[in-house]
C-alpha cells in the first residue's frame, strides 16, 4: 500500500519536473484533473483483491501475499517510471514487484506464528508480474472492448488467484473449467472464429453468383482448417487472417483467379469499391470473399462450426475431465456427478450396488445397510449433512422458479419496459437462491460455477456466430441488452449478474474449513461456517437491493443526488432499505435452517439474541448496506453488478454481522 | 436498374435547368435545412457553409477571385442577385447581410450528447469512436470549448458576455460536482479498508507481526549463522 501511494504521490512530481525538463519553466497546467478523470483504474484493481485476501484469510500469506503482488502490477503503467519508453513491460515496475515480495518474504520468515511451509515460493511471486501483463493482453484482446480497463485489471487479479489459490473441490473445478477450457479454445479455436465472423460480415448480394460457380467444392475441410490455423495472428481485427486464408484457398483451387495477386485488384473489388464506398478500405478483403459462392461459404461456415464444437467436445472429455479427477479424490467426474445427485434415487442406487459401480458412480452412505431395504433411506430433514435427494429438489425447484420467471417476462414483454423485465431476472434469482442457497452452499457453489461456465461457453458461441446456436441465442438476448451490451462482442449483463450472486459465495467458502469422507471429502462445511451470512450478500444486493432501487427510484425518484445523473436519493434509500431486509430475512432463514438440519435445537443465529444484540445488529446492518448503496452510487468505472457485492461482503465479514 | 437511374438523373437535371430559366438564371438554392448530418458531425458539404475569411470577404467570393479573372458587371449581377433573394424576407440590407453572413459561417459543432455503450462516427471520418461509456463526455467537451477560447472568439457575434459568464460558472459547478461525485470514491474506500483491517482480526495479526524484539533477535541471529555458514563454505 505504501509503494501504491508513493506512485500516487510522485507521479505529479514526476510530470512537474518532465516538464521543467523539457521546457525550462515549472507548468501549473501538469497538476490539472481532467473532467472526465475516472479514478476507478486507479482504486479498485490494486485494493479490492487485497482487501479480499485479508478478509479471508488474515493471516494466510499464501493468500495475502500473492494479492499484494498482484495489486501492486495493476497500478496503471502511467504512475510508474519506466526507463525507457521502447520497453514493453516497465522493468522499474518489475522490480517494484519483486522488492515488495523480498520484504514481505522477510517480514514472514521474520514472524515465528507463520509457518514457512505455507509461505508461497519467491520465484512464483516474482513472475506474477510478467503473467498479469500478458493475460491483461489476452483478455483485452479478446473482450475488446467490451470491458472497461478496470473490470480487465481485475479480471485478471481473480483468474490469477484463482489459479494460485484454489484449494477447495468447487474452486479447483472452476479454476479448471477456465483455465484449460479458456486456453485450449483460444489455441485451437481463435483463429477459426475469426474466419467465422468475417465470413458473417459479407452480405450475401455481394458474393458470387452461383451460376458463376468456380471449381472450388472439392476443396477439402481439413485443408481449409489447415489453412485457416496456419495464418498468422493480424491483431484486433480478425478479418485479415481470414482474407488471407480465403485468398490462398481461392487462388490454389481457382483456375480463373490463379494469377490474380493480391496487390493486383481484380473486377469483383472494383465493383465493391464503386459499390460500397464506406468499405472502400476492406476493398482487398472484399475481392477475395467475393470470388466466393454463397454455397462455399456456407459450406465454410459449417465447417468452421463444426470444428469449434468438436474441439469443445474434446477438450470438456479430455484435459477438463482429467484434471477435474484430482478436485473429486480421484472419482470420474460424470460417475461423481451421478452419485452427488442421484445417488439417493433407489433403483439407481440397486443398480449401482448390483452392478458393482460403487468405483465409478459413489454412494454418499452405505451401500449394505440400504441394499437390503430402501425404506431405510436418510430422509433429508434429519441428516446432519445434504443429502442427494435434497440436491435433486434444489435442483427441481431452481428448473421450476427459472420456468416461471422466463414465462413472467415473456408473457410480460408488450407491457413492460426493459429495465423492468430485467429485474425480473433479478427477483428471479432472489427466489432461486436466497431461500435455497443455505441448504447445500457446496453445492451452489459448484452449481453457479458450471452456470458461469455455461454461459460464458454460449456467448462465445454467439460473439463467434457459429452455426446453428448462434442465431436463436442472439435472437433470444436481444430483447433484454443495453448499451453496456453494446460495447463490444460479449453480451456481459447476464454473466455479470451470475457473478455477482455467485461471488461473495464462492469468497466465503474459500476460506472456511470443510468436513466430508471419501469421494466427498471437502464438499461438506463444518456447522460453526454454517451461519455465515456473507454468503448471501450478492443475492441480496444484486437481486433485491438493484432491483429496489431502480423500481422505487424510477417511480418515486423526486431527488437527485448533487452530482446529477440518473440516481436518486430515493432509488439508494430504497437499495439500502432492501439490503437491510434481505440481510435480515437471510440471518433469520439461516437460523431456522441450522434448527432444522440439527432436529429442533437451536444453535444461534439470532434465536438466542436479545433485544440489545438484535439492535446492535441492525445498526451494524444499515451501516453496511448505506456503504454499499453509497458504493452503488458513485461507482462509474466497473460494473455495479460485480464491485457492489463484493463490497457489501467485504462490510459484512468486516463489521462480523 | 442502370438505366432508371439515369432517366432519374436527367429529370433532375432537366428541372433545375427549367428552374433557373425561370427564374432568370438564379440558381437553386441547393442548402440544406439541415447544415448537419444526423450521424456525422461534420458539415456535409463545405461549400455551403464555407467559413468567413478574416477581412470581412466571403471566402466564396475570394475563390471567385482565386479561380480567376471576373469583371465588376458580374460582381454587381450576382450581389445584385443576392440583394433580390434575401430583399423579400428581410426589411433591411443590413439585416440581409446579417443573413447572408449567417448562411456562409460556420456554424459550431454540434454536441456529442454521451450515447451510453454506443459507438459515434468518428470526426475524422475513419473508424468508429467508442463513447466513453461512463465519463462525462459533454463536460469534457465544455471544458476544451472553454480552454480552447471557443468563445472569445464568437464572442461578438452570437454569445454576449454574460452568456458566457453563465456558462463558465454552469461548466465550473458542474466540474466541481463531478469532482465531488469522483471524490467520494476515495473515502468510501478508506471507510472500506478501516472496517475490514478492524474487522477480520488483521490489526491483531499485525501486531503480532511486527511484535518485535523476539522476532527481529530471531531473524538476525539466523542472518549472522547463514553468514558464517557462507563464510566458511567459502574458507
Amino acid at each position: 500500500m505504501g509503494i501504491v501511494g508513493a506512485l500516487f504521490v510522485l507521479y505529479p512530481l514526476r510530470l512537474t519536473a518532465k516538464s521543467f525538463i523539457q521546457c525550462g519553466k515549472l507548468s501549473m497546467r501538469s497538476f490539472q484533473i481532467p473532467a472526465a478523470f475516472d479514478p476507478a483504474p486507479v482504486l479498485y484493481p490494486p485494493i479490492l483483491p487485497v482487501l479480499v485476501a485479508l478478509s479471508i484469510a488474515p493471516g494466510n500469506a499464501n493468500a495475502v501475499l500473492p494479492s499484494l503482488v498482484l495489486g501492486l502490477s495493476s497500478v496503471p503503467a502511467h504512475l510508474v517510471p519506466q526507463i525507457a519508453s521502447s520497453e514493453l513491460v516497465s522493468s522499474v515496475h518489475w522490480a517494484l514487484t519483486m522488492l515488495l515480495t523480498s520484504a514481505a518474504k522477510h517480514n514472514i520468515t521474520a514472524g515465528s506464528h507463520i509457518p514457512t511451509n505455507t509461505a508461497p515460493h519467491v520465484e512464483i511471486l516474482a513472475l506474477l508480474f510478467p503473467l498479469h501483463r500478458n493475460l491483461l493482453a489476452v483478455i483485452t484482446s479478446l473482450t475488446t472492448t467490451s470491458l472497461l480497463s478496470s473490470e480487465a485489471q481485475l479480471l485478471t487479479v481473480a483468474l490469477i488467484n484463482l489459479l494460485l489459490l484454489s484449494a477447495t473441490p468447487q474452486a479447483k473445478i472452476l479454476s479448471i473449467i477456465l483455465w484449460t477450457g479458456g486456453l485450449s479454445l483460444f489455441v485451437f479455436c481463435s483463429h477459426i472464429v475469426e474466419s467465422n465472423v468475417a465470413l458473417e460480415r459479407v452480405p450475401v448480394q455481394q458474393l458470387k453468383r452461383a451460376g458463376r460457380a468456380l471449381s472450388t467444392g472439392s476443396r477439402s475441410f481439413v485443408a481449409s482448417l489447415a489453412d485457416s490455423l496456419g495464418g498468422q495472428w493480424q491483431g484486433d481485427d480478425g478479418a485479415e487472417l481470414d482474407d488471407k486464408s480465403i485468398a490462398v484457398n481461392t487462388s490454389e483451387s481457382s483456375t480463373t483467379y490463379v494469377n490474380s495477386s493480391p496487390l493486383k485488384p481484380t473486377r469483383p473489388s472494383l465493383r465493391a469499391q464503386r459499390t460500397n464506398t464506406r468499405e472502400r478500405s476492406s476493398s482487398f478483403r472484399t475481392t477475395r470473399t467475393l470470388m466466393l459462392t454463397p454455397q462455399q461459404i456456407e459450406m465454410r461456415k459449417w465447417a468452421y462450426a463444426i470444428w469449434t464444437y468438436l474441439i469443445i467436445i474434446i477438450v470438456i472429455l479430455l484435459p477438463i475431465r482429467y484434471l477435474v479427477q484430482g478436485a473429486l479424490n480421484a472419482q470420474e467426474p460424470f460417475g461423481w456427478a451421478l452419485g452427488y445427485v442421484f445417488g439417493d434415487i433407489p433403483a439407481l442406487h440397486n443398480l449401482i450396488t448390483t452392478n458393482n459401480l460403487q468405483s465409478w458412480i459413489p454412494l454418499s452412505f452405505d451401500s449394505n445397510s440400504t441394499s437390503t431395504t430402501t425404506t431405510s433411506l436418510p430422509h433429508p430433514k434429519l441428516a446432519p449433512t445434504p443429502t442427494p435427494t435434497l440436491r435433486l429438489l434444489l435442483i427441481l425447484h431452481a428448473l421450476l422458479t427459472l420456468t416461471i420467471g422466463i414465462t413472467t417476462v415473456l408473457l410480460l414483454t408488450p407491457y413492460l419496459y426493459i429495465d423492468t423485465r430485467r429485474k425480473i431476472f433479478h427477483f428471479t434469482m432472489v427466489v432461486l437462491l436466497l431461500p435455497t442457497l443455505p441448504l447445500d452452499p457446496c453445492f451452489f457453489a459448484l452449481a453457479l460455477s458450471l452456470i458461469l461456465a455455461l454461459f460464458l461457453l454460449l456467448d462465445f458461441i454467439r460473439a463467434a456466430q457459429l452455426r446453428p446456436l448462434s442465431k436463436p441465442l442472439a435472437r433470444f438476448l436481444t430483447p433484454y441488452v443495453d448499451g453496456r451490451d453494446l460495447r463490444g462482442p460479449v453480451v456481459v449483463s447476464h454473466i455479470f449478474l451470475l457473478i455477482g450472486c455467485a461471488i461473495p459465495l464462492w469468497l466465503s467458502l474459500g476460506g472456511v474449513d470443510r468436513a466430508g469422507d471419501g469421494a466427498w471429502s471437502g464438499w461438506e462445511i463444518r456447522n460453526k461456517d454454517r451461519g455465515d451470512i456473507s454468503m448471501l450478500a450478492g443475492v441480496v444486493c444484486v437481486g433485491m437491493g438493484d432491483a429496489a432501487a431502480s423500481l422505487v427510484g424510477r417511480r418515486y425518484g423526486k431527488r437527485k443526488w448533487m452530482w446529477g445523473g440518473g440516481k436518486s436519493l430515493e432509488g439508494s434509500a430504497a437499495f439500502a432499505g432492501a439490503v437491510v431486509v434481505g440481510l435480515s430475512v437471510g440471518k433469520v432463514w439461516i437460523g431456522y435452517v441450522e434448527m432444522w438440519r440439527m432436529g429442533g435445537e437451536v444453535i444461534g443465529n439470532g434465536f438466542e439474541m436479545g433485544m440489545l444484540e438484535w439492535f446492535t445488529w441492525g445498526i451494524k446492518a444499515i451501516i453496511a448496506a448505506m456503504g454499499a448503496s453509497f458504493m452503488e452510487t458513485v461507482l462509474t468505472g466497473c460494473n455495479d453488478n460485480v464491485v457492489v457485492p463484493v463490497v457489501l461482503w467485504l462490510l459484512v465479514r468486516g463489521l462480523r454481522l | 436498374m442502370k438505366n432508371s437511374r439515369r432517366t432519374s438523373h436527367a429529370k433532375v437535371l432537366k428541372a433545375e435547368q427549367s428552374f433557373e430559366q425561370e427564374n432568370g438564371g438564379l440558381p437553386r438554392l441547393s442548402r440544406s435545412p439541415h447544415p448537419y448530418s444526423r450521424r456525422s458531425f461534420r458539415l456535409e458539404s463545405p461549400s455551403i457553409c464555407a467559413p468567413k475569411s478574416r477581412d470581412g470577404v466571403d471566402d466564396r467570393e475570394s475563390q471567385d477571385i482565386a479561380s480567376g479573372p471576373t469583371t465588376t458587371k458580374e460582381k454587381e449581377r450576382r450581389r445584385s442577385q443576392n440583394g433580390q433573394r434575401h430583399s423579400s424576407d428581410t426589411a433591411s440590407s443590413s439585416d440581409a447581410e446579417e443573413e447572408q453572413q449567417f448562411q456562409f459561417k460556420a456554424l459550431p459543432p454540434p454536441s456529442t450528447k454521451p450515447s451510453k455503450g454506443l459507438r459515434i462516427p468518428s470526426q475524422n471520418g475513419g473508424q468508429h469512436d467508442i463513447t466513453p461509456l461512463l465519463t462525462p463526455t459533454a463536460l469534457h467537451e465544455a471544458e476544451g470549448r472553454l480552454a480552447n477560447g471557443y468563445f472569445d472568439e464568437t464572442n461578438g457575434s452570437s454569445i454576449s458576455q454574460v452568456e458566457l459568464d453563465k456558462l463558465k460558472i454552469r461548466f465550473e459547478t458542474k466540474r466541481r460536482l463531478s469532482l465531488i461525485h469522483r471524490g467520494c470514491e476515495v473515502p468510501l474506500l478508506v471507510v472500506i479498508t478501516l472496517v475490514v483491517l478492524n474487522g477480520e482480526g488483521v490489526w491483531e495479526q499485525a501486531r503480532r507481526c511486527s511484535r518485535g524484539d523476539y522476532d527481529k533477535q530471531r531473524s538476525l541471529r539466523k542472518l549472522s549463522d547463514n553468514l558464517q555458514s557462507s563464510s566458511l563454505q567459502w574458507a
